[in-house]
C-alpha cells in the first residue's frame, strides 16, 4: 500500500513530466556567459559594443579612513591636497622649545640646551666672555652703566627682548632649512606642457600635503623631510603626528556618467571596460555647490606628540666678518656657507633682527659729564663702538651680525663642546601643526577646484569600473554635443586608460607602436586624431559608419582589420574584428 | 464548464510588476461535456457532490483529451518611451532619448498552446438512496504558454506552464426524495514553471538602492514606473521560475434539488485555496551594468542568480446556480451562472531568495518581495445545454457559454488574454452496454477580439485573440454497486437500464425517449424516496 507521501511524490512526477513535455519546445531563455580564447591569425569574430550613459547628479561617495588606506599608496600620494604652512609649526616648536620646563631642559643634550639658551638670549641675560663683545663688560664697568643697557642699545630693544625674536628663527629656517629642502620646493603633479617632468612648484615655506599624508597621518614625515640630496634635512623624527581622526571619511559629489565606456581587447575579442570618470574630472563637480567636497573627521587642533628638528653646525669656527664690503652682508664666510648650516642660519637670523632697526648713535658719559663711549648703528647694521678718554678697548667695527655670529657660536660651544660637536637636535612634544582645520578643507577645496586634474587618478579609483585590457572603446557622440562630434566613435586608449593594481601601477605596459586607427594594413595612413568629442582631446578617435574598414595594431603587435558592421541600434556598433597577422 | 482561471497565470508571470495572465487557460473541461452540477455522473464529485446521490450504481468515469489554443497579441504602444538602449532612469527624459519608432503596433505574436487533459471520477454508493462517495482527480486549472521570447510582449511573459491537479473526495446523502446535499474537500497539487524578461525598471528594490546612498540617485523606477523609463535593454533581464510546486486545499459543498420528476436545481459552492508555489528560480544579470561597472558603488550581481522562487496566491471562490429541464421525451436543456469571486485575486506575492541577491550596499537583502496589484473583478459565467437522444444508445448534446472579463484594462497583458467569452460545444455519448459508454467532446472558447488601450504603465495595450479548442474523450463504466444490488433484489425490474433518467443521465443515452418512469412502475419500497430522474444536467 503507497504512504500519502508516495502518493504525493508520483503525482509530483506525473505533472513534472506533464510539464516537461508542454515545454519541451521552449527556448532557453537564460544562455551561460562563455569566455572567448585568443583570436587566431585569419580568425573573425563578431563583437557588439554599447554606449550607456548612467548620468548621475550629486553622485556622493564617502570613503572612510580604512577605504582609503587600502587604496594603492602611489595613487593616493599623487593627491595634492594642499602646501600646508609650516611657518606656525615652526614658531609653535620654537615656543615649545623656549617654555620647556626645567625638568625637560635637562634631559636635553648639551647642544641642544645650548641652542635653546640662544633662543632665549637678551642683552640681559647674554654672557659676553668669551666674545669679541667681552670688552663691553669693561666698558659697561669704567662708565657705571649695566652691559646688557650697552647691549640693549646698540640693538635699539628691550635689555630683556631676545636677540632674535622667535618669528624671526622660524622665518630663518623656513627659508634657508625648509624651503631648500628638495621634498618642500617641488611636488609631483601631471606631465604638461607647462610641467614636463612632472614637477610643481612649491611655495616657499610650506609642506605639500597629500592625501597619503593625511589619512596617515604624515607618518613618513621624517623620511620625506629628513637628509635627502645632499640636504640634511630638518625633521629628525616625527611621532604621532595627528591630522585625522579614526571617523575621518572624505566625500565628494561629482555630476558625471559613472559607467565606464566598452572596449575590446583585440587579443581574444573579448569585451572590456574603461573607467570614463578619469576624462569628466574637469567637469565632473560643481563647485557651486558647497558640499561639493567634505572632509570630516579632521581633528580639532592637528598636532604632532612628538617632533625633533635638527641643524647642523660647520665644523670650524666661522668668524664674522670685519669689513662693510662687500655689501650688504660683509666679508663673514659664514655668507658662504649652505644655507641650512647653522653659522649660515645665525647670521641671517641676527641680520633679519635688526632689518628695518633705525640708525642711532649711543653715548655714555662718565660721571664727570666727559664723553665715554659711544655706540653707533647705522641703517645698514654696521656698527661702530669707540671709547674716549682711555676707557676700555672696544671691538673694531663690524656688521651687528658678524658680532652676534661670534656670540652664538661662543655660547653655543658652551660646557666644552668642540667646534662641530653642536649640531642641534631639538625634540618637543605636543606641538600644534598651527593650521586649523577649516582652514586645511578650505585650502584643499580651493586647490582642486583650480586643478581638478589633481584628483583624476584618485576618481577613477573610486569608480574602480575599468576591467579587461582594451585597446580601443567605442563613444557615441550625443546629441546634446556639436553636431560635428555626433555620431559613432572608436577611442584608442591611452596610457591612463590602462587598470591600475593593488599598488596603483598599471597592470600592463602601454606596449602600442601605433596607436590609433589606420585606413591601411600598413598602417601608415592614419585615420584617426586627437580631435575635441565629448571634452576629450587626448584619445585617438575616429568617427565610424557602416562599411568602413579600420586597421589597429595592439600591443602585442598584432594587426587587426575593423569591420564596421549593420548599426544594430542607435547606442550599440557591431563590428567584425579580423586578425590579419 | 469551469470559468477560466487566468488567476493563476497571473501568479506566475506577473512575478514582479508586469502582468501575466492567462485568462482562458484553465481546462476547459472537467468530466465530460454531460457533466454539470446538476448531472448525474461520477464527475458530480467535483462539480455538485450533493448529486452524487442520483447515483446508483458504482460508476467510473475517466476521460483523456488534447487541447489546443490559439491566442495572439499585437501590441500597440501608445505611450512614449526612451531607446530601449538607453538609460534615463527620471522622467523628464530628453526629447533626443525618446524612440519615435517605439510607437504603434509592434506586430502580431502568436502562440499555439497544446495540452493535454486528463480527468478521473469514481462513484461508489455506499447507503442506498443514501450514502454515495465520490472521489476523483481532475485538473481544473492548466495553461500553457509559449510565446517568442525576443517578441514586444516579453516583458509581460515568455512562457509558462501551470496546472494544479485537484485530488477530490467527496461525500453525498440523500436528506430527502427532494433534497441532497454533498461535500468534498480537495488537496491541490500544483506546479508552476514560466520564463520572462522582468523589467528591473519596474523593481522597487532596484529603485530604492539606486535612490539611497552610495548612489543617491532619485530615480522613477519601481512598480509605478512611468512608461518612459520601462523596458530598458539593460535593465532587461530574463528570469525562470522552474519546479515550483503549490499545495494547497480546498472545499466545496453542493445542494441537489429535485422538485419534480423533471426538473432538477443545484447550488454549489466552490471554496478558493491559498496556494504557495515553492521553486526554484534563474536569473540572468549577465549584463555589466549589474555584474561590474558599478560595483564599487555596491551593485554587483553575479553573471547568473540562482535561488528558491516562492509564488503565493488566492484561488477565487465561485458559487453556482444550476437547472435541469426535460422540455420533451428526447430533450433536455440545462445551464448554470457562476459568479466567481476573482476579487480575491488582488494580488500576487513573489519571493526570490538567494545569499546572491544580497547588496548590501545598496540596502538589498537576499529575499527580494514583490507585491503584485491585480485588482480584477468578479464575474459571471453561464453556460446552457441542449441535449438531445437521437437512438436509444446515442446523445448528442449542444453547448453555449458566455464568461464575462475579469481581468481590467488596467491589467490586462498577455498572459491573460481575457475578455468577453463565448463558448460552443457539442459532445455525444454512445452506449455500448449498460455499463459501458464512450463519450467525446469537442469545445471551443472564443475570446471576442479585445482592444485594450488603458493598460497601466501601456504595458498591455492592444488587441488580443484566443481560441481555445478541447477534444476529449472519456469512458463511462458502471458497476452494480451495493446500492444497486440492494435495489436489483428488492425490485422485480431488471437492473437495467439502472435509470429512467432524463438526456442528462449519460448512462442512458436513450432515456430521454423513454423519460417517464415507467420502468419505475414497480417501486420498490424505496421508491418514493427516489426521485424521478433529473432533467438535463450538464456541463
Amino acid at each position: 500500500m503507497r504512504t500519502p507521501t508516495t502518493t504525493i511524490t508520483l503525482l509530483r512526477i506525473a505533472v513534472l513530466l506533464a510539464g516537461s513535455t508542454l515545454l519541451a519546445c521552449s527556448d532557453d531563455s537564460i544562455s551561460t556567459p562563455t569566455v572567448p580564447g585568443e583570436l587566431a591569425n585569419g580568425e573573425a569574430r563578431e563583437v557588439d559594443l554599447r554606449y550607456l550613459r548612467f548620468d548621475v547628479e550629486g553622485f556622493s561617495k564617502t570613503n572612510s579612513l580604512e577605504v582609503l588606506r587600502a587604496m594603492p599608496r602611489r595613487v593616493l600620494q599623487d593627491v595634492w591636497l594642499l602646501d600646508l604652512d609650516a611657518r606656525p609649526l615652526m614658531v609653535n616648536a620654537l615656543e615649545a622649545l623656549r617654555d620647556l620646563p626645567d625638568e625637560d631642559v635637562a634631559a636635553l643634550t648639551p647642544a641642544a640646551q645650548n641652542m635653546r639658551r640662544l633662543v632665549l638670549m637678551t642683552p640681559d641675560n647674554a654672557e659676553l666672555e668669551g666674545t669679541n663683545l667681552e670688552e663691553l663688560i669693561a666698558i659697561s664697568g669704567a662708565i657705571g652703566i649695566p652691559p646688557a643697557k650697552c647691549l640693549a642699545g646698540l640693538l635699539d630693544r628691550g635689555v630683556t627682548d631676545p636677540f632674535i625674536p622667535i618669528e624671526i628663527v622660524a622665518d630663518v629656517m623656513l627659508s634657508n632649512v625648509v624651503a631648500t629642502h628638495p621634498n618642500a620646493q617641488f611636488r609631483r603633479g601631471k606631465v604638461d606642457a607647462e610641467h614636463p617632468d612632472g614637477r610643481y612648484p612649491v611655495a616657499p615655506g610650506h609642506i605639500p600635503l597629500t592625501l597619503a599624508d593625511v589619512i596617515t597621518n604624515f607618518e613618513d614625515m621624517a623620511e620625506r623631510f629628513g637628509p635627502v640630496e645632499g640636504h640634511p634635512g630638518f625633521v629628525l623624527e616625527a611621532r604621532g603626528v595627528s591630522v585625522v581622526e579614526q571617523e575621518f571619511a572624505m566625500t565628494s559629489k561629482v555630476n558625471a556618467n559613472a559607467l565606464p565606456f566598452k572596449g575590446i581587447d583585440l587579443t581574444n575579442v573579448d569585451g572590456a571596460s574603461v573607467n570614463s570618470v578619469g576624462g569628466q574630472i574637469e567637469t565632473v563637480h560643481d563647485f557651486s555647490d558647497p558640499d561639493w567636497m567634505q572632509l570630516t573627521g579632521l581633528v580639532p587642533e592637528p598636532s604632532v606628540e612628538f617632533l625633533s628638528f635638527g641643524v647642523i653646525e660647520n665644523d670650524a669656527f666661522v668668524n664674522g666678518g670685519t669689513s662693510r664690503e662687500p655689501t650688504p652682508n660683509g666679508n663673514s664666510t659664514a655668507w658662504d656657507l649652505p644655507p641650512w648650516e647653522f653659522e649660515r642660519l645665525l647670521i641671517e637670523m641676527a641680520k633679519a633682527s635688526v632689518e628695518g632697526s633705525p640708525a642711532h648713535c649711543d653715548e655714555y658719559e662718565l660721571g664727570t659729564g666727559v664723553a665715554a663711549f659711544t655706540g653707533c648703528l647705522e641703517a645698514d647694521g654696521w656698527v661702530t663702538l669707540e671709547t674716549f678718554n682711555g676707557v676700555g678697548s672696544p671691538p673694531p667695527p663690524a656688521y651687528i651680525w658678524d658680532l652676534e655670529l661670534e656670540l652664538a657660536q661662543v655660547r653655543l660651544h658652551d660646557g666644552g663642546l668642540g667646534e662641530g660637536e653642536a649640531d642641534v637636535a631639538m625634540s618637543i612634544q605636543n606641538v600644534a601643526v598651527g593650521v586649523p582645520p577649516e582652514e586645511m578643507i578650505e585650502q584643499v577645496k580651493k586647490n582642486v577646484e583650480a586643478n581638478p586634474e589633481a584628483l583624476r587618478e584618485f576618481a577613477s579609483l573610486l569608480t574602480d569600473s575599468t576591467s579587461g585590457n582594451a585597446d580601443f572603446y567605442y563613444v557615441r557622440g550625443i546629441e546634446s554635443l556639436p553636431t560635428d562630434e555626433h555620431g559613432d566613435w572608436l577611442f584608442f586608449v591611452t596610457e591612463a586608460d590602462l587598470a591600475l593594481d593593488d599598488q596603483g601601477d598599471p597592470v600592463r605596459d602601454y606596449g602600442y607602436s601605433a596607436p590609433g586607427f589606420f585606413g591601411d594594413p600598413e598602417l601608415g595612413n592614419k585615420l584617426s586624431d586627437t580631435r575635441r568629442v565629448d571634452g576629450d582631446e587626448e584619445h585617438e578617435k575616429v568617427r565610424i559608419v557602416p562599411g568602413d574598414v579600420l586597421y589597429v595594431e595592439d600591443d602585442d603587435g598584432k594587426l587587426m582589420r575593423i569591420d564596421v558592421l549593420e548599426k544594430p541600434s542607435r547606442s550599440h556598433v557591431s563590428l567584425g574584428i579580423t586578425r590579419m597577422r | 464548464m469551469p470559468r477560466a482561471l487566468p488567476v493563476l497565470l497571473a501568479a506566475c508571470g506577473t512575478s514582479w510588476a508586469s502582468t501575466a495572465l492567462a485568462s482562458g487557460f484553465d481546462a476547459p473541461t472537467i468530466g465530460s461535456a454531460q457533466s454539470g452540477p446538476v448531472a448525474r455522473d461520477a464527475a458530480a464529485t467535483w462539480w455538485n457532490p450533493g448529486r452524487l446521490t442520483a447515483l446508483e450504481s458504482t460508476e467510473f468515469q475517466v476521460g483523456l483529451g488534447v487541447i489546443v489554443g490559439a491566442a495572439s497579441f499585437n501590441r500597440d504602444i501608445r505611450s512614449e518611451h526612451q531607446y530601449e538602449d538607453n538609460l534615463d532612469f527620471a522622467t523628464p527624459v530628453a526629447t533626443g532619448d525618446l524612440d519615435p519608432n517605439k510607437f504603434g503596433k509592434q506586430g502580431k505574436v502568436r502562440t499555439i498552446p497544446v495540452g493535454p487533459a486528463f480527468d478521473a471520477y469514481l462513484a461508489i454508493p455506499a447507503i442506498r438512496d443514501r450514502l454515495v462517495f465520490g472521489l476523483g482527480v481532475g485538473i481544473p486549472y492548466v495553461a500553457v504558454l509559449d510565446y517568442p521570447t525576443q517578441g514586444p510582449q516579453r516583458f509581460a511573459g515568455q512562457s509558462i506552464l501551470l496546472a494544479t491537479p485537484h485530488t477530490t473526495l467527496a461525500a453525498a446523502v440523500k436528506l430527502h426524495r427532494v433534497v441532497s446535499i454533498g461535500a468534498g474537500v480537495s488537496y491541490v497539487l500544483g506546479t508552476l514553471s514560466l520564463s520572462k524578461v522582468q523589467d528591473f525598471g519596474e523593481v522597487d528594490t532596484l529603485g530604492q538602492g539606486l535612490a539611497q546612498p552610495p548612489i543617491g540617485q532619485a530615480n522613477d523606477f519601481g512598480a509605478n514606473a512611468p512608461p518612459e523609463v520601462r523596458e530598458l535593454e539593460v535593465l532587461a533581464r530574463p528570469v525562470e521560475i522552474t519546479q515550483a510546486f503549490g499545495h494547497g486545499v480546498s472545499f466545496h459543498a453542493g445542494l441537489s434539488l429535485q422538485p419534480t420528476a423533471k426538473l432538477a436545481l443545484g447550488l454549489v459552492y466552490h471554496h478558493g485555496a491559498r496556494m504557495t508555489f515553492r521553486g526554484k528560480f534563474r536569473l540572468d544579470m549577465d549584463d555589466d551594468f549589474f555584474t561590474q561597472d558599478l560595483a564599487a558603488q555596491g551593485l554587483q550581481y553575479p553573471a547568473t542568480v540562482t535561488g528558491k522562487a516562492r509564488v503565493q496566491l488566492r484561488l477565487p471562490k465561485r458559487i453556482t446556480l444550476a437547472a435541469g429541464y426535460q422540455v420533451a421525451p428526447k430533450v433536455a436543456i440545462d445551464g448554470f451562472a457562476s459568479y466567481v469571486t476573482y476579487q480575491d485575486f488582488d494580488q500576487i506575492s513573489i519571493r526570490f531568495s538567494a545569499p546572491e541577491l544580497a547588496q548590501p550596499t545598496l540596502g538589498i537583502g537576499e529575499n527580494v518581495d514583490q507585491v503584485l496589484v491585480r485588482n480584477w473583478k468578479g464575474t459571471v459565467n453561464t453556460e446552457i445545454n441542449a441535449r438531445i437522444s437521437a437512438t436509444k444508445k446515442l446523445l448528442v448534446s449542444v453547448t453555449a457559454g458566455y464568461n464575462s472579463p475579469a481581468s481590467p484594462d488596467s491589467t490586462l497583458d498577455v498572459f491573460s488574454p481575457d475578455g468577453h467569452r463565448l463558448i460552443l460545444g457539442t459532445g455525444m455519448v454512445y452506449r455500448f452496454t449498460d455499463r459501458a459508454a464512450l463519450l467525446a467532446d469537442l469545445e471551443g472558447q472564443f475570446l471576442i477580439p479585445r482592444t485594450n488601450t488603458d493598460s497601466d504603465f501601456d504595458l498591455g495595450n492592444g488587441t488580443y485573440n484566443l481560441f481555445i479548442g478541447a477534444f476529449t474523450l472519456h469512458g463511462q463504466f458502471r458497476f452494480a454497486g451495493r446500492g444497486a444490488k440492494a435495489k436489483a433484489k428488492a425490485n422485480t425490474t431488471p437492473p437495467e437500464p439502472p435509470s429512467p433518467a432524463p438526456a442528462t443521465d449519460t448512462s442512458d443515452p436513450a432515456s430521454p425517449l423513454e423519460s417517464a418512469p415507467p420502468k419505475a412502475a414497480t417501486p420498490s419500497p424505496d421508491a418514493p424516496k427516489t426521485p424521478p430522474p433529473p432533467p438535463a444536467p450538464g456541463p
